[in-house]
């Protein structure tokens, strides 16, 4: 994952009503300035490509971004940007083009689907949704396809408006666009529960028939349907981080580099609105705990898909207590059971349904305890494994046609190409 | 209804979903922000020396017999320097509760830490706390504590035990204000700063506040004015405490401190808030922290609008 470059802090020009930095904005502490010699050092230091984050990056003036992007270039041949898309105009597709930058544009659909996403009034609000789709429009005709975050809510997924965002997806499809993330709600306040969220089910049937689009578009793919797919199968070294043990203390996926050159985490833990420094060392006592606590207690005990889920993302944690499981477990889990079934219809032996599920939890949980977090395919090259359990998990791989050599009794090489990707 | 069925009915829920579950202690932590780390890392390092340099010279002195002493690493070179200085022996030892730590030490004369080492091993632990130099009260609280409900951290039970009965504070139990016994603070032992020997029986123990005020005047003796002056404010800050699913977490205006305590699913929260906040503490939109001095986003006119339209459309 790249670091996530954030020169203007949570400024931005526009003010979603779900944003998780709202927090931040709300506390007062808000960034702004910043010093592209210390940002840059820091993003040296931590030798990781970069995203231009914000807030709403395009905020920056265009010699700034020129002398980021210039850099950028230099150091990792590549850049990229997270904008809302209502600020691009042809000396940003210019600069795209010339520094080699990947666009990532957040919208939630088009028109009233976009409502949420508010720019200070009704009218300027429509106006910016519609700013935002010719600027997509003019990004795939300079053959740039920006990858687009959708949030699902009750303006843009509820069950009158799922239709029209489902066509809205179709268009997106016909320009070429190739990458779609799903995000679900994080809903911090009673107001935003009140006003945006979706019911669990509501939730369901709208990936639901997302999952079912996927398999009817020619080009654009949501990340999410092959990420769990790919869990259930244990092949999840290219899952993104909210499958992945995140500990909200160091936020491995995300290291934020503000405008004064500080590292933070990320702002979806952030519940406090207080950015707080990193920790010096990573935990996972999250994950430890959701382990052994029961469901009943909001935690994972006993879940068959504990192992692939890991009790998701701390920043969407029942009650924003990030020591809970996520509070949309139930979507989750009713998607792990969709896909799940999918599997074994297509002949395979998912994780989930397999012995070797609870050996790999107890291997998963003993490096936890160590401090570590190694993927699931790492898992079945444990240096602890009985004969027994090599057998299982010969069996395992095996029955998914995993491709694995063994050297000395042990699995030495796991193949992790899978058709998903 | 006595102290003790006090005690108990306010913990019995956390006891109840309380599961063994072995694990390695750990003890992490992130400030607030780069000023307040540039501030307070230091001072809070100098008052840790402080902590070792009084407790050193209130052994030498007869205060009590012996003092324990956690160290990290890097601390022990520094603590057996000031034992040298202060012509005191010291061993390393164990003790229970205090395991964020590299190590602990037992600091006294020979003699006394022949008699320290002895009661330890025969688990004789009327003996210990008065080698230590534990109150009484707080010495059977321990004992009651420890032998009732095998608690390996005693915030929740001695944060209870400061609650008093028949009175509001007995109906809300999450709140506490911090006043007058601020010396004895525990809840900063997470951070390694104490200024009593062992976890008082309440927040407002005038036996444990004594043994405190006690060591600050050696303290003050010994030349550590500014330490002094740092910590009995720090001690005064608002916190926030919670534990869940075997992880407790200390938030202060500077810090946040998270560590390992009993497992229970069952989570508690307490909030003390106090009458000194620093300067480099953070804004934030929850307690401890302070509210920002201006209009809060969701007060503005175009986040209002919003509300108006949203609320209209669904």
């Amino acid at each position: 994952m790249p670091t996530e470059l954030r020169p203007l802090g949570v400024t931005c020009n526009i003010q979603c009503h779900y944003c998780y930095q709202n927090a931040q904005r709300e506390a007062g502490n808000m960034g702004g300035n910043y010093d592209i010699s210390k940002m840059l050092q820091t993003v040296d230091q931590v030798g990781m490509e970069f995203t231009l984050f914000g807030g709403e990056p395009l905020l920056l003036p265009l010699e700034d971004l020129e002398r980021i992007w210039a850099w950028g270039k230099e150091r990792f041949g590549k850049n990229s940007v997270q904008t809302n898309g209502t600020l691009i105009t042809k000396e940003h597709i210019d600069l795209f083009k010339k520094y080699n930058v990947t666009v990532g544009i957040s919208i939630d659909g088009d028109g009233e689907l976009n409502d949420v996403r508010w720019c200070g009034n009704l009218e300027k609000t429509r106006t910016a949704t519609s700013k935002t789709m010719s600027n997509i429009e003019l990004l795939c005709e300079s053959g740039i396809y920006p990858g687009i975050i959708v949030t699902l809510h009750r303006f843009n997924a509820s069950k009158s408006r799922l239709p029209r965002l489902l066509l809205w997806l179709e268009c997106l499809d016909e320009l070429e666009l190739k990458s779609c993330r799903v995000h679900l709600l994080e809903v911090e306040t009673p107001m935003q529960r009140q006003l945006l969220a979706l019911t669990a089910d509501e939730n369901i049937q709208s990936l639901l028939e997302l999952y079912r689009l996927e398999r009817e578009l020619h080009h654009l793919k949501f990340d999410i349907f092959q990420e769990m797919r790919a869990l259930l199968l244990g092949l999840d070294n290219k899952t993104t981080c909210i499958w992945n043990a995140c500990d909200p203390m160091t936020t491995r996926a995300v290291q934020g580099v503000e405008g004064d050159g500080t590292m933070s985490n990320c702002g979806r833990v952030n519940k406090d609105g207080v950015d707080f420094s990193k920790a010096s060392e990573q935990g996972y006592e999250r994950y430890i705990g959701l382990y052994y606590a029961s469901q009943e207690k909001n935690g994972c005990n006993g879940c068959r898909f504990f192992l692939m889920c890991k009790g998701q993302c701390p920043g969407t944690a029942i009650d924003n207590d990030w020591r809970n499981r996520s509070e949309q477990c139930s979507i989750w889990m009713r998607l792990f059971e969709e896909i799940e079934s999918d599997l074994i219809t297509q002949g395979y032996n998912p994780l989930s349904q397999h012995a070797v599920r609870a050996i790999l939890e107890r291997y998963l949980v003993q490096e936890w305890t160590k401090g570590a977090n190694p993927n699931l395919l790492r898992l079945f090259l444990h240096s602890s494994a009985t004969s027994y359990e090599r057998e299982v998990m010969h069996a395992y791989l095996v029955e998914n046609n995993i491709s694995h050599k063994w050297s000395q009794g042990k699995l030495a090489h796991l193949d992790h190409h899978w058709e998903g990707e | 209804m006595d102290r003790s069925t006090f005690l108990h009915n306010h913990l019995s829920m956390y006891l109840e979903n309380r599961e063994i579950v072995e694990r390695p202690s750990f003890r992490r932590y992130s400030w607030v922000s780069s000023p307040a780390q540039q501030v307070w890392q230091e001072r809070l390092n100098r008052i840790r020396f402080a902590l070792f340099h009084m407790e050193v010279h209130a052994v030498s002195r007869g205060m009590m017999p012996v003092a324990l002493l956690s160290f990290n690493g890097e601390e022990l070179s520094r603590l057996s320097s000031l034992c040298l200085q202060n012509q005191v022996a010291f061993v390393l030892a164990h003790e229970r509760g205090r395991q964020h730590f590299d190590g602990c030490a037992a600091v006294g004369s020979f003699r006394n830490l022949q008699n320290y080492e002895t009661a330890v091993r025969n688990a004789d632990i009327h003996s210990v706390a008065d080698l230590l130099g534990y109150p009484d009260c707080c010495y059977q609280f321990i004992k009651h504590v420890t032998e009732c409900y095998a608690l390996d951290d005693l915030t929740l039970p001695s944060y209870y035990n400061s609650l008093q009965m028949d009175t509001p504070d007995a109906l809300n139990p999450e709140k506490y204000l911090l006043t007058s016994h601020s010396e004895i603070n525990f809840f900063w032992r997470a951070l390694g700063l104490s200024l009593t020997p062992m976890f008082p029986c309440s927040l407002n123990c005038c036996s444990a506040q004594a043994y405190a005020i006690k060591l600050l005047e050696i303290g003050r003796e010994i030349g550590y004015h500014a330490e002094i002056a740092w910590l009995t404010e720090a001690l005064r800050w608002s916190l926030s405490w919670t534990a869940l699913h075997g992880t407790a977490e200390l938030k202060l205006p500077i810090i946040k401190v998270i560590y390992s305590t009993d497992f229970s699913t069952e989570k508690v929260q307490i909030e003390l808030p106090g009458s000194s906040f620093p300067d480099e503490g953070a804004y934030g939109i929850n307690f401890p922290f302070k509210q920002a001095p201006r209009k809060a986003l969701s007060e503005t006119k175009a986040v209002q609008n919003a509300i108006v339209h949203l609320s209209q459309s669904t």
